[in-house]
């Protein structure tokens, strides 16, 4: 019996001093996302140079990665196409990164038209994204490299508010804004539409107000070539390559600039087992950045303290997920344990019931205020659905971590790479009745002010699902 | 019993939540996002151009009311929109529909206006008048204290008299003359000046070279001795191939020629003299002596001054108050350059910019600080 009580006492110890660890780390994102929610409500004036877009021109580089993408590269390369930047400092470089479909036809079609887009074809099995960008890179003209996915669809001046940042020598990489077009095809897709809206509306524009360390997200961002070399280059092992090049930046002394009204179309899974395989990957990934960089974050002596300490909660934003199971279980094991527990639980019970009121609430206030933001309050209301949301992502993320951890203790790296599938049945630009694509291409002249230079017609067709 | 009343009660208050969020997922369904416009070209001169395009459109409306010889009235739903040839409106006049004349346009002092102005020609303004916004094909001149709440395009040139002021954008496709406390949100024009005296000149002089005496800093040599006038060495840190950074603030003693980007982690203050040849950053604020010359962007996070009698040729940007002194001039080379301050925007007089200013609170011509 006294043994029994001896093991009881210990397993309601080693629950209370859980408790208490995971209930502390947790408390710490609250005061963070909770900070970041009140900060963009709050009137103070955001940076945005937005103003200086159109106004000094870098020459360009756009990298288009692309494997077994037909149903979506003729969209992406009309919508750069339509971009109103200077042709004579812009270069499109359409990766083909061992597809098996119809993309290279694609890509040699639209090259065969326009010079401002070259081909890069990469033989043999797939290469992932970050291998594909490191092998076209010299063909790279640019000072300025832009990277779009290809099944997003860049606006017409994106990229001269993508590029507008680079005036300051001390912007190493700049990122804009994703926003799902797909919002209406599933209840996930409408609810990650609200995560991407809390994540670039909130987290990413007051991590660059009050931190000015934005994170580049690989995809409608872009970095400076000399930056890029300063910090290593693309890492072709780099499960995230994205996560992997922002850590290498801010370690250098580099900025990422961050440009909210930089917006661009992307598709979101609309289907679990995709956005699993998404979340997997962003992950392991995101956990191998932490095992990598951590020291240099802490050693840099270009980041201030306050630097230091979000871009390590950034990294380990992941381990929250396990952290909330860990507070669940151990509080089970509390409530289970007995009464004379429960005067020395009482304080971590108060902890805990702080957290869940206050902590939990910190993700939804700020998925609120950037749908507040951005005019969406209808699509507010879509707020108490994302608990399914956040209950399955909690599991995959915990499993993913399991399988990060099992891998790298095996000797392993952190996993290969995976294409999201895409939703998207067909093209969304149709070409005009004279078989021309496009539409009217303005270009700025000294003057500041707009010309035609070409006169097509575009058709943009934003139809309902089933038409 | 009450455990399972208490359950009950929080299964149904749980999906109330549930249920709008229903709804809201209902009308959400089926329906792909339209938030971005991809269409969307940034235009400098989007105000005015889209008002010139909705008027075209507006004028071929049918004529309402009796025929008149001297104007014609185009109701437009409850809007009301008034045709004419030439028009002069005397003292305390005001009007409450939208204008489009087909000549030239003027008014006396206090008068009000309350929707847009087109005007084809020239275009007089009297002092004190207030007005929404305004169109013209010619000249436009703000009396002295006008206001105009939104925007201002003209096709030629406009003046804006002592104390005239606009409260978002000024573009023109000639020139924008600011005179003493004349302010206005952003400025666009091929040419921007300010006030100056008479015998001042506006001629644009070209930049002069470096003199003898100025230091030099490149990354393929080793730095020139004469850095320690100013520099702590240990502080310079390699930024890339073609940059430096310095920790901490930098003060120089002697003029400075920059061949290579160099990034302040503090405040860079720069004698009479310097030369900049490529980007600069200082994460505080930057003061450069007069007679500067800078060919790369000029960034601050603070405040920036810079020198009189100065040129710049890139982008110049301040996180709070920037100042440029007088006889300062900003040079298409070829393209415009732009200069923005995330607080105030300061012009002294004489200065001759190619391009924008702008600023988040406003740009305002302002006397020079008389000396101490």
């Amino acid at each position: 019996m006294g043994k029994a009580a001896r093991m009881a006492g210990i397993v309601v110890a080693a629950a209370l001093a859980v408790l208490t660890i995971t209930s502390a780390v947790l408390l710490v994102y609250a005061l963070r996302h909770t900070s970041f929610a009140l900060w963009r409500l709050s009137a103070a004036p955001q940076s945005d140079p937005s103003e200086l877009a159109g106004f000094r021109l870098p020459h360009l580089t756009v990298f288009v990665p692309m494997h077994n993408e037909e149903a979506v590269a003729e969209d992406i390369l009309h919508a750069l196409l339509e971009c109103d930047y200077d042709w004579d400092r812009l270069q499109i470089l359409a990766i083909n990164d061992a597809s098996s479909d119809g993309t290279q036809a694609i890509i040699d079609s639209f090259r065969s038209d326009f010079d401002v887009i070259q081909s890069v074809t990469l033989a043999g099995e797939p290469h992932g994204k970050a291998a594909a960008l490191l092998q076209a890179q010299p063909y790279a003209s640019g000072d300025i490299y832009l990277v779009f996915d290809a099944d997003y669809l860049p606006g017409r001046s994106l990229l001269k508010m993508l590029v507008a940042p680079f005036a300051d020598p001390h912007v190493g990489a700049v990122m804009g804004r994703v926003v799902p077009h797909n919002t209406g095809g599933s209840i996930l897709a409408s609810l990650l539409s609200l995560e991407r809206a809390s994540g670039y509306q909130t987290v990413q524009q007051s991590r660059q107000d009050l931190f000015g360390l934005a994170q580049f997200g690989g995809t409608v961002g872009g970095v400076r070539a000399s930056a890029l070399a300063a910090a290593g280059g693309w890492k072709a092992d780099a499960l995230t390559e994205d996560t992997d090049l922002t850590c290498r930046l801010l370690i250098g002394g580099w900025r990422i600039a961050y440009v909210n009204r930089a917006e661009c179309y992307e598709e979101v899974p609309e289907r679990w087992p995709a956005r699993e395989r998404q979340l997997e990957r962003w992950v392991m990934g995101h956990t191998d950045c932490l095992h990598r960089y951590w020291r240099g974050v802490l050693s840099s002596p270009f980041l201030t303290r306050f630097q230091k300490a979000d871009a390590l909660l950034m990294l380990g934003a992941y381990w929250t997920a396990p952290a909330i199971v860990c507070a669940w279980l151990s509080t089970l094991v509390l409530f289970f344990g007995g009464q004379e527990t429960l005067i020395a639980a009482a304080p971590i019970a108060a902890l805990l019931t702080g957290f869940q009121l206050f902590a939990n609430q910190a993700t939804f206030l700020e998925l609120g205020t950037a749908a507040l933001l951005d005019g969406s309050r209808n699509r507010a209301l879509l707020l108490p659905l994302t608990l399914l949301n956040f209950f399955a992502s909690t599991g995959a993320i915990c499993r993913a971590l399991v399988r990060f951890y099992v891998r790298r203790w095996q000797g392993a790296g952190p996993g290969g790479w995976n294409k999201t599938e895409r939703s998207r049945p067909a093209p969304l630009f149709q070409t005009g009745a004279d078989g021309g694509r496009g539409g009217e291409l303005l270009v700025r002249e000294a003057r500041g002010l707009y010309r035609p230079v070409r006169d097509k017609r575009l058709w943009v067709m934003g139809r309902r699902r089933g038409e | 019993m009450s455990f399972m009343l208490f359950g009950a009660a929080v299964l149904v208050f749980f999906l109330l939540h549930l249920w709008p969020a229903r709804r809201a997922w209902r009308r959400l369904r089926g329906h792909d996002a339209k938030e971005v416009d991809l269409s969307y070209v940034r235009l400098e001169d989007f105000f005015g151009r889209s008002f010139r395009g909705k008027l075209v459109r507006w004028r071929q409306l049918p004529p309402s009311g009796e025929p008149n010889p001297h104007y014609r009235m185009i109701w437009k739903g409850d809007e009301a929109l008034l045709v004419a040839g030439t028009a002069h409106f005397p003292e305390a006049a005001s009007m409450e529909d939208i204008l489009a004349l087909d000549g030239d346009f003027s008014c006396g002092a206090r008068c009000t206006f309350t929707r847009e102005l087109y005007v084809q020609r020239h275009c007089q303004i009297g002092k004190r008048t207030r007005l929404q916004s305004i169109a013209t094909g010619g000249d436009l001149t703000l009396g002295p204290d006008s206001v105009v709440v939104r925007w201002v395009d003209a096709t030629g040139d406009v003046e804006l008299r002592p104390g005239a002021r606009v409260l978002s954008r000024v573009t023109s496709e000639q020139a924008i003359r600011l005179n003493l406390d004349a302010r206005a949100l952003s400025l666009c024009a091929p040419e921007i000046s300010s006030h100056r005296r008479s015998d001042e000149s506006v001629e644009i002089w070209a930049p002069l070279r470096p003199g003898v005496g100025v230091t030099l800093l490149r990354p393929d040599v080793q730095a020139d001795p004469r850095l320690d006038a100013g520099f702590e060495r240990s502080n310079l840190i390699p930024l890339g191939e073609d940059g430096w950074m310095y920790l901490g603030d930098l003060s120089l003693s002697l003029p400075l020629r920059l061949q290579a980007k160099l990034v302040v982690r503090g405040s860079l203050t720069c004698p009479a003299g310097s030369y900049f040849e490529d980007d600069i950053k200082a994460t505080g604020s930057i003061h450069l002596g007069a007679r500067s010359i800078v060919r790369g962007n000029l960034v601050a996070d603070r405040d920036l001054h810079l020198g009189e009698r100065s040129f710049f040729s890139g982008t110049l940007t301040a996180g709070r108050n920037l100042r440029l002194g007088h006889t300062i001039r900003g040079i298409a080379d070829p393209e415009p350059v732009v200069v923005y301050a995330g607080h105030i925007l300061r012009v002294e007089s004489n200065v001759v910019v190619q391009g924008k200013l702008a600023a988040r609170e406003y740009v305002v011509a302002v006397d020079q600080p008389s000396a101490a």
